[in-house]
């Protein structure tokens, strides 16, 4: 069971708050509170939460960030700005919405992105879609983000609309172990077409707990690239969800780039409920120290004649701990299915620790299904052979490890960011500096 | 095609051949479940105080556990009172000879093609035929035992052998390690013990029969096999049950213990009753079967063929605790109809360059339901270990499902983890392909199944592989058209 005094810490912290705003979003958090004082946190004997003890969370509760948040100046987190690229651009303090620092340029007309509770503010109710994905009835995480519901992009991209420029989300924590409550909304009409990249990262070394949903509603035709990258500092504790629906003939594309929190755990829910809809969901995770990175997916094919492609890779080192299980459903009469999964995984250290669950569940016989997941060290022939070429054992590893890497970063399209991670991956990989020197 | 395939239309009018009641009187106890009934099977049994103590402890624990719910399988809650725990045919004074044996249940085994009688035994292989909750023969007992080996049913192994049944009973699946093995720990009745001496190895297959025939009674046998060092064994598993519409619950458990340099090789072949094409009826197979590789260069392969039950439930697996100990498990598995199956393996690796194989093929026709759970955990210190899965499912028709759960769990950056799993179906080209050259649907459909399940098949004794392959034909029938 879980621990009545950590719900009850959230409950107080929840009364503290007396904000001004519309009755449908007062309504919508108490909701969120009533649901949450009554699941607590998930019992750690629950088979989802049975690798992931979520010890932290379960020592105490975080707070909401009250007062204004201290912003840093632009040029303190100038290169976590992308300065490479031309973006639009919003930036949050701890599920705070930072005017200053977002810049949001032209927008094609039919195109809206703004932050999420002003959007609520301006429309007097809860926009379309808002909690119709994520699981409210059941996941705790689901209603202690909606009773603390902080800001988020809100996206609305009419029929036939695209915005050129990547949508850059920056979520910054100021620590001092508050909580964030992010929350984005995606609506993509028919046939219309974005980039997002959402990413996370601290202004200090202190601890904090983001605990974030993104719900993507893809219309028929729509094409969504999704971009995550976690780089919270090694004391956070994160949970991030993405619930995405696609309607027939939609595309959606998520790349997960892990390496940060000292627990983090995302969760990606796909349900594919239209013909011909594809999507693809890579992810890399790099986990050192004591981190635990656990990934979850849960893939349902609905309908006939869809496509999934899988693939998450781990380096798992020092102590860390890496947690993958992700699973592919395809329902009764969900025909001519083409849906593969692997998962790969690394394991570098003595002390650390893999666990993997690949998973099929099918209900429909015309289809082309397979998974598949390796746990395990370099290839000592691959080794060799580089060895054979000069390569000194050390960098030989090294190279190969970048390598493996490197497959999840190369699926990233968008030119600068792939050669930003990739040059970050370098930095963060075990003896990194021999493999700049090797290329 | 070679004349003894028979081909699917032909199986199609046939039925569960193994489905009739042999009439003999019986001694059943009520059903119920208390621990007067434990006594009273210990005291039937004639048992020493150290077992019935045994008995009374599982049962005691049994009570604090709830029956588990995660397998995903659908099922009404057993009642665990309707049961009755004892049964056996009367005439229970002690058989000197096969020819001492009720004419009835000769007959019973000759008609499930288990001939007791020695003279019409099949050519080396040795058989223990239960029959409900007692051993009614051990053929060839007494020529196993010129070389050492023990092979005797567990009752008898009691009284003759309480040392070997102290040391090893339990000590595999502890009562503790479930719900079922709890409840098989408090009232098993019967099954199969088999010690191979240190150095021998067996000149013959053993095998066990397994029959339910009694009404409203469950099966709760109890095979422990112990290979002593350098000892080999290969054991055989035969089991079918009456037609009937209620369901019987069969939860046994079978223990292997393997020292160092030993071989055990384990096949299945479980045919018990799947119920009829709506459901109703059949056996339910809540199975703990586990060996444990002891000692060094010890080796456990499991080889099952499973066709019957309406629901099977069980994962056989293997505790790698010596160094460069190998276990293996072979697996096809058919469900038709209405039948569930939740089944896989554990495969533990605790020793240092451990190996273990896991190649499951699953059928799935009519509206069946079939699960591989499996789970594969390399420890902190087994350096080197290495694991192969492959788990390929056949889905025959559009109502049926399956799926693939493994659970991979690596502490050691030395090990080397492999699982792969696909799902596919029988290709309308793989079809049109064998009918251009002159091979029917039905026969061709036969073929593909065969060549699916034969990485499986070639595992088996060849006795069994004649059967299997025929078994598996005959409980495709009427999926395919």
């Amino acid at each position: 069971m879980s621990n009545p005094t950590i719900t009850e810490e959230y409950r107080a912290h929840f009364t503290d708050l007396q904000p001004d705003e519309p009755e449908a979003l007062r309504l919508f958090r108490k909701a969120g509170l009533k649901t949450f004082g009554k699941l607590g946190l998930p019992a750690s004997s629950r088979e989802e939460w049975r690798y992931n003890k979520l010890t932290a969370l379960r020592d105490r509760a975080f707070r909401p960030a009250n007062g204004s948040p201290a912003e840093p100046s632009p040029e303190q987190i100038a290169d976590l700005l992308l300065p490479e690229m031309e973006t639009q651009r919003l930036v949050f303090i701890d599920g705070r919405h930072s005017p200053t620092l977002s810049r949001i340029g032209e927008l094609p007309p039919g195109a809206t992105v703004t932050n999420l509770t002003g959007h609520i503010a301006a429309l007097g109710e809860l926009p379309a879609g808002l909690n119709s994905l994520a699981d409210h009835e059941h996941d705790p995480f689901t209603n202690l983000n909606s009773m603390f519901l902080g800001d988020g992009l809100y996206l609305d991209l009419a029929a036939g609309v695209a915005i050129e420029q990547p949508i850059h989300l920056l979520f910054l924590s100021s620590g001092d172990e508050y909580l964030a409550s992010p929350r984005n909304l995606i609506n993509a009409a028919e046939g219309s077409r974005a980039v997002i990249i959402e990413s996370y990262a601290s202004l200090n070394d202190s601890a904090a707990f983001t605990n974030v949903i993104t719900e993507v509603d893809c219309a028929p035709g729509a094409d969504i690239v999704h971009y995550k990258l976690q780089r919270e500092n090694g004391a956070t504790q994160h949970i991030g969800q993405s619930l995405v629906r696609q309607a027939e003939n939609s595309r959606y594309k998520s790349v997960e780039i892990v390496f940060g929190g000292d627990m983090t755990r995302r969760f990606l829910k796909l349900d594919l409920l239209g013909e011909n809809a594809e999507c693809e969901v890579n992810a890399l995770y790099l986990a050192r120290g004591e981190q635990v990175h656990d990934l979850r997916t849960r893939i349902t094919h609905a309908v006939p004649n869809c496509a999934t492609r899988e693939l998450y890779k781990g380096i798992v080192d020092e102590k860390a701990h890496g947690i993958f299980d992700g699973l592919v459903y395809v329902a009764r009469d969900a025909q001519v299915t083409d849906a593969h999964q692997t998962n790969r995984n690394l394991l570098l250290s003595q002390d650390a620790r893999v666990n993997s669950m690949p998973r099929l569940e099918i209900y429909a016989d015309d289809v082309k299904c397979s998974h598949g997941s390796t746990t395990g060290q370099l290839e000592e022939e691959q080794i060799f052979y580089l060895r054979s070429r000069g390569l000194a054992p050390d960098a030989a590893r090294a190279l190969l490890t970048f390598a493996f890497a490197g497959e999840i970063i190369d699926t990233i399209e968008l030119a600068p960011l792939r050669q930003r991670l990739s040059s970050e991956l370098l930095r963060r990989l075990p003896q990194g500096e021999l493999i700049e020197e090797t290329l | 095609m070679k004349n003894d395939d028979k081909t699917i239309n032909d199986l199609a009018s046939q039925e569960y051949k193994w489905g009739f009641v042999t009439d003999i009187d019986s001694d059943t106890v009520p059903p119920g479940l208390n621990e007067d009934v434990i006594k009273y099977i210990s005291t039937k049994k004639n048992e020493p105080e150290w077992l019935l103590e045994f008995r009374l402890k599982a049962y005691r624990h049994w009570l604090t556990l709830k029956q588990p719910d995660w397998q995903k399988v659908d099922f009404e809650p057993i009642d665990f009172q309707a049961i009755s725990y004892y049964s056996a045919p009367k005439q229970q004074k002690k058989v000197g000879s096969m020819e001492e044996i009720d004419p009835k249940l000769v007959e019973t085994y000759d008609k499930l093609g288990i001939p007791l009688i020695e003279q019409q035994r099949l050519a080396g292989v040795a058989v223990d035929a239960v029959f409900d909750s007692v051993s009614v023969a051990t053929t060839m007992k007494d020529n196993l035992a010129k070389i050492g080996i023990i092979f005797m049913p567990f009752s008898e192994a009691v009284q003759e052998h309480p040392e070997l049944i102290k040391r090893y009973m339990g000590s595999v699946v502890p009562y503790t390690d479930n719900f079922f093995a709890a409840l098989n720990s408090a009232v098993f009745t019967d099954g199969s013990f088999v010690y191979i001496p240190k150095g021998v190895q067996s000149p013959m297959d053993l095998s066990t029969y397994f029959r339910i025939n009694a009404e409203n009674t469950g099966q709760f046998e109890r095979t422990l096999i112990v290979a002593d060092e350098g000892a080999s064994v290969s054991y055989l598993e035969g089991c079918t049950a009456p037609q009937r519409d209620e369901n019987q619950l069969h939860a046994a458990i079978v223990e292997l213990c393997a020292e160092r340099d030993a071989k055990i090789k384990y096949s299945t072949v479980q045919n018990w009753y799947p119920g009829d094409k709506d459901g109703v009826g059949g056996i339910y197979n809540f199975v703990t079967k586990r060996g444990l590789c002891n000692g060094e260069n010890s080796r456990i392969s499991w080889t099952q063929v499973e066709t019957g039950s309406a629901i099977t439930w069980k994962y056989p697996s293997c505790v790698l605790k010596g160094d460069n100990s190998v276990g293996e498990f072979y697996s096809v598995a058919l469900t038709n109809n209405l039948q569930q199956a939740d089944t896989g393996s554990k495969m533990i690796h605790l020793g240092r360059n451990t190996s273990s194989t896991i190649i499951s093929k699953g059928i799935s026709a009519g509206r069946a339901d079939q699960t591989y759970r499996g789970l594969v955990r390399v420890a902190r210190n087994a350096a080197g270990a290495r694991n192969f899965t492959q788990c390929d499912s056949m889905l025959l028709g559009d109502r049926c499902g399956a799926h693939t759960f493994p659970y991979i769990e690596s502490r050691h950056p030395g090990a080397r983890l492999e699982h792969e799993a696909t799902t596919t179906r029988i290709g309308d080209d793989q079809i049109f392909y064998c009918n251009q050259r002159g091979i029917n649907t039905e026969d061709a459909v036969s073929m593909i199944v065969n060549g699916f399940c034969r990485e499986v098949f070639r595992e088996l004794p060849m006795e069994f592989a004649v059967e299997a392959q025929k078994l598996l034909s005959v409980s495709l029938e009427g999926s395919v058209g």
